[in-house]
Parts: C-alpha cells; structure tokens; sequence
C-alpha cells in the first residue's frame, strides 16, 4: 500500500511547527510498512492535484496571504475544491483551515475572499486566543481527545449543515463562544490546533490516515504501533492543563 | 509661598531616592537569598517613579544590542573590547533584557541622587520590549544582529516584531544603526530614514536555490516579490535581492571577506574594516559566532575601538549558557536553544563533529521559553540522527520533556538511546561525564534552572556575577 500526499505551500504555510504533521504521518505510515510519498507544492508549481491521496494545509503569516491567495486563484483554488468534492483526505490546520471557508474579515470589516469550498467564514476580533487546548472528536472522526495549542485573533463560524470536528473541552476552539473546535465536511479534517498536532496525537494521526487509505484501497485496519511515548506526552499535556 | 515652591521642588527629588533605594535594597534582598536575574526591583522603581530610568541612565554613552538572536555574545565581546581599551563598562549580564530587568541594572549603578557611576553601558535589549526600552533610554548606537522567527506566542508573526523595532527606530534619529546587512528584514529598519549606517556581513555562502531553503522572508518586505539569493549564509542571510523593485542587501563596511577555516572551537575569516583586510581568529565556532562578532566589530567601530585582541582568553566571550563550558570529567557544554534558527545552527555545530558525545535536550514551556512548544518540529533532528552513532545518549529533560522525546523519536533517533529525566536538577548535579563529553540544549528556563547547579559543580562563577 501507499499514499501520495501533498503538502500544500510549504514555503509560506509553515507557520509554526506545521511540518511536524508530514513527519509524524509518514513515520506512522512507514512503521506499518506502508509507503508514504510526499510531494511539496509551493508557490507558482501546478500538478495536478488527482493523484494525490492525502492533502496537508498549515497554517500562515498575513504578510504572505497576499501571495498564497494570488497563486490559489490561478487555477489551484478549483483543483483543490474538486479533490475535496471527489472524497480526498485533507488536514487542514490553522490558517489553512481557515482557507477553505468562503472569507476571512479582518478587524476594520474588510472582507479577503477564500475558496470557499466548506460553508463557514472566519472573522477577526480584538484579542488573540492563545494557549494550551484541548477538543474530544466527535465519533465519526475516531472520538479521540486532543490537546494542542491554539493562536489565532480569526474567529470561525461554521454553516448550520457543517459539523465540527469535535467539542471544545478547555481552550476556545472556533470562536470561544460555541464550544465547535474546527470542522469536518466529507474527509476533509480542519482545526485549529496549530503545529504538530498529530504527534502527541496519534488516534487522530491514526483515523486521517485510515480514511485516507480506505479511500483508495477500501476497507482497512491499521497494525498497532508502541505510542508510549506519544501517550506519556499526551498525559503529561492532560496534567498540565488539569491545575 | 516661597516655601511651597521649594518642597514641590524637593518632591521629584525625594521620590527619585526613594525609587532608587527600594530597588537596590530589593535586589541586594533578592540576591542574599540566591535569587538573580528579576524585574522585581526594576518594577518597583519605575512605579514609583516613573522617569528612573531616563534619569540614571542621564548622560551616559549607552550601546544597545537587540535582535533575535545573539544579542548576549555580541555584548560580550563589545564589553571586553570597551574594557580593552580602558573604558569602565557596566552591562546587563544576567539577561534581564526587559525595561524593569534594564532599568534595575542602571539604578544599580546610580548614586542615590540618581548620578551615573560608570559612564559606558552595553545593554541587551529584547527586540519586542525595545520600543519601550527606547522611550527611557537615548542610546548612543544600536546594533541589530537579525531578524529570525521566535516564540509565536509571545512575539507574534515575525513582522510584528520588525515593525515594533521600526517604531522605535523612528523615534531616535540620532543614534547610530549597525545593522546587519544579510538580513534583509534588518536592512529594511534603515529604510529612508536619517540615522548614519554601518552594516556588517559575510561575503561569501553556499550557493544555493533559494526556494530549497527553510526562510523566514522569502518574499520582498517592499514590493512582495520573491527575493533571490546569489547564496546563503544560514536561514534567510545572504546575499538577498529583489528582482522585481531592486531591493537588495546594501554596501557592507564591516565584513568578512572570506571564511578562512570553522574548526570545533574557533574560526578564522579575513575581516575588512572599509576596505582594510587583516586576518581575525574569532574565538567561537560558527557562522552566526561570525555574524556575532562581526555585529561587536561594527558597535566598537561607530565608538572608533576595534574588535579586543582575543588571546587565549577566549573563555570571557562565552556568555552564561551560550557554549559555556563545564569543567566536569570530559567536559559538559550548554548552549542555549530559543528558536529554529538559533536551534538549527546549534545541530548544524553537532553534526559537525568527529568525536563521540552525550546529548541532553531540556525543554520547558514557561513564558521565557515560550508556552507554544511546536516551535521544536521546525527544528532539523533529522540531520543529527543521521550522526547518531556518535551519539552516546540522548537525555529529554523539562517540563515538554515529553514532546522533546517525541520529536528526537520521529526524527528517527534509535529508541534505545533515547531516555527521560524527570528531575534535571538532581541529573546534573551526580553528572561526572566519565565517558563522553556532554552537550546541554536548554530553553531558557531549563538554563537558569541548571546553570547553578552546574557552575557549583564545576565552581565557576555566578550568574549574578
């Protein structure tokens, strides 16, 4: 078995550790002795995007939006919107999340079109949510609890036919207000636990990858690999954030 | 009447020895019981009253050092080369590089009626606090070392910060600006403003696409193009341009012509002072040690001094916890880790090596340290696992011990190698390094928390020296 994943925009969508997530999915994978192939797609390069299993999305600085949203409309931005359509496995994370949704409104109302390929639109408000976080998945997105770290003045909205990803146990989530931290629309898997979420993280690491893979070679079951360490990291976040 | 006047005009007076007692006698408190490096004191003075620090600081020739990072070595050196040429130089050497941390260390060195006693000072600034360091304090020079992406939580993305240093800039356009001039979010800090310019740089790098490269500014801070690069040094240094709007890295006065030899423990480069070539030893290993060193050259040359003949006391450059050296059995040397860049150069040294050694990597998550820990998987373990036969063990230490291990397990270090300590302190107090030598990698915490215990072992000096 093997996936082909893309990471998309490497080179400006890297904002803090993003790149932790390939790593972690590609070991994971590799120690089951399954092939991973990782292709960056940076800025200004156009492959096609339909023989990719698996896309990851980090997240970004405002200073190269700019840019990255000039490159996404130069055709890019249909691409990924029909590999989403077409059932691809997608991570997005942060400001790639963020990306999907139909706009980003910045504090003084102005509106930045995104792609607009899941129904919610973010919209930045005084007062960054920062700090350790933590959501439990709901089931169909493997019910695994999650703690990450959360930095991000943009708040999400979600449409009333979108599910999140999960519910927020401490931390903010999508806007502090509603509990929903990040979303889940056909296989694509966003939140806003920014950097290396899937690390600390393995049963979520674990289920993209299973639904990435059950995507293309149907039913799976994935070899259990020793998370010890995965899981004392995890634990030792737990207790942190218990005090 | 008469009378009132005159005691209005004792109040400010009678605060100002008030602010400037309550903080010394804090301090010498807060270190009797072992406590350096605080801003409780500095705080202490400014609330009571506010304009301390401007006042003590009154007509002193003050050298200011920020940036992300190597702001302690390129102090130090600039310190000794003032020493060296006889100038008494005060410093803020325990990296209280906040305003109350600032501002404690010049009241300290104030009379009670608030007279500068040593009339030279070289202080550290944090890039994020200099705005406001600059409101209190009319620094003769600034140097800038670079520009590099640092705590996300605590710092903001990396334009906040070149921004923040920018407003400061403006607001002083007498000082002299020694900027780094392979940096081009530095070189942008100059940009059409008045202050007289020095620039420091390396002249030559490794040829490289700069697409390949992890960069912290890939695209033009004018016109958004993307820069490119006749080669790199490390990160994004280089010889930077943009093609679209011919931004691009200006004349350096200060530089080195060329890198002789980087051995384990020194490098030797032809240096140019405008125009005149001479060979310099820098007493430090690597390239950003260069740029160091190059950032203190550039300082003491805007004061008309040159870099101190180095001799064989090199030791005195080695700022606490950056490549300090432990005198404990083969050796234990701790360098400081802060961000990816400063941690990539840190593996790229490593790697480098030809003997065997022990590797302990503390990491922690207090506000120093930064509380977002993703910073480490920006960090390329994978480079020094592929060496990891000279590697003995590989210690994970601190309060993320358990992301450290993580990240060096997923860099494909072997698993047996890899073991967590759960109380440093204790670890580095029975250390004997009878086997190999150890390098420590702390985060800042993780450093004051050791540093003691091993400057104990070893009997070097205090930190609150």
């Amino acid at each position: 078995m093997e996936l082909k994943i893309c990471h998309l925009y490497p080179d400006v969508l890297n904002l803090y550790g993003d790149g932790g997530n390939i790593i972690c999915m590609k070991k994971r994978l590799e120690w089951r002795g399954i092939k991973a192939d990782i292709t960056n797609l940076k800025i200004g390069e156009s492959n096609s995007l339909a023989d990719f299993d698996l896309f990851f999305m980090g997240g970004g600085q405002d200073f190269e939006q700019e840019v990255l949203l000039d490159d996404l409309h130069r055709g890019k931005d249909k691409n990924i919107i029909s590999a989403i359509e077409d059932g691809k496995t997608f991570l997005t994370v942060c400001g790639g999340y963020q990306m999907l949704g139909h706009y980003y409104e910045n504090q003084a109302g102005v509106r930045c079109e995104f792609l607009g390929a899941i129904d919610f639109y973010t919209k930045s408000k005084p007062g960054r949510l920062t700090g350790n976080y933590s959501f439990r998945c709901y089931p169909i997105s493997g019910g695994s609890t999650v703690f990450g770290f959360e930095n991000h003045s943009g708040r999400s909205y979600l449409g009333l036919d979108v599910s999140p990803l999960g519910k927020v146990i401490n931390g903010f989530g999508n806007n502090g207000e509603d509990k929903t931290e990040g979303v889940r629309y056909k296989n694509v898997f966003g939140t806003y636990s920014h950097g290396p979420v899937l690390p600390k993280n393995p049963e979520l690491c674990d289920f993209i990858l299973k639904t990435a893979l059950e995507q293309k070679y149907g039913k799976c079951q994935l070899l259990p690999l020793d998370d010890d360490a995965e899981h004392r990291a995890h634990a030792a976040v737990a207790r942190k954030m218990m005090y | 009447m008469m009378e009132e006047k005159l005691l209005y005009k004792q109040r400010p007076g009678i605060r100002l020895t008030a602010a400037i007692f309550l903080c010394k006698a804090c301090r010498a408190v807060l270190r009797a019981f072992r406590r350096g490096g605080t801003s409780l004191p500095g705080k202490i003075a400014l609330a009571i009253y506010p304009d301390v620090l401007r006042r003590c600081s009154c007509g002193m020739k003050i050298i200011l050092v920020s940036g992300t990072n190597g702001k302690t070595t390129t102090c130090r050196i600039i310190e000794q080369g003032l020493r060296a040429a006889g100038i008494d130089v005060m410093a803020n050497r325990s990296g209280a590089n906040l305003l109350a941390g600032i501002c404690a260390e010049f009241v300290a060195n104030s009379s009670m009626q608030g007279k500068a006693q040593k009339q030279t000072a070289v202080i550290e600034c944090d890039e994020a606090a200099l705005k406001l360091v600059i409101e209190h304090l009319s620094p003769a020079v600034l140097v800038v070392t670079n520009i590099f992406r640092d705590q996300l939580d605590r710092y903001g993305e990396i334009m906040n910060t070149r921004n923040g240093m920018r407003t400061a800039i403006e607001k002083n356009s007498s000082m002299t600006l020694c900027l780094n001039a392979d940096d081009s979010l530095v070189v942008s800090l100059a940009d059409s403003l008045e202050n007289p310019c020095l620039y420091f740089g390396v002249d030559e790098g490794e040829a490289t696409i700069a697409s390949e490269e992890k960069s912290d500014a890939l695209y033009c801070i004018r016109c958004r193009h993307k820069y490119s690069y006749g080669y790199k040094t490390y990160g994004h240094l280089g010889d930077f341009s943009c093609p679209e709007c011919g931004y691009a890295r200006p004349e350096r006065q200060i530089s080195a012509k060329h890198i002789i030899a980087m051995y384990d423990d020194y490098s030797l480069i032809d240096m140019s002072i405008f125009g005149q070539c001479h060979e310099q030893k820098i007493p430090l290993p690597a390239v950003y040690n260069i740029y160091n060193s190059l950032a203190a050259a550039t300082g003491l040359h805007s004061l008309g001094l040159s870099l101190p003949d180095f001799g064989d006391e090199a030791d005195q450059v080695y700022g606490f916890g950056r490549m300090e050296k432990f005198n404990i059995g083969h050796g234990a040397t701790m360098i400081l880790v802060k961000n990816p860049a400063g941690f990539t150069q840190v593996i790229s040294y490593l790697s480098n090596l030809n003997y065997g050694y022990d590797l302990m990597c503390c990491l922690d998550d207090q506000l120093a340290d930064g509380e977002d820990v993703s910073w480490i998987w920006d960090v390329p373990f994978e480079n020094l696992a592929a060496h990891e036969r000279l590697i003995g063990n590989v210690y994970t230490a601190g309060r993320r011990r358990g992301d450290m291990y993580l990240r060096l397990k997923y860099a494909g270090f072997t698993p047996a190698k890899l073991k967590e300590i759960k109380d440093d302190r204790s670890f580095a107090a029975k250390l004997d390094c009878r086997t190999r030598p150890l390098f420590i990698l702390p985060t800042y915490s993780a450093m004051m928390r050791l540093r003691p215990v091993l400057a104990k072992k070893s009997r070097s000096k205090d930190y609150w020296e």
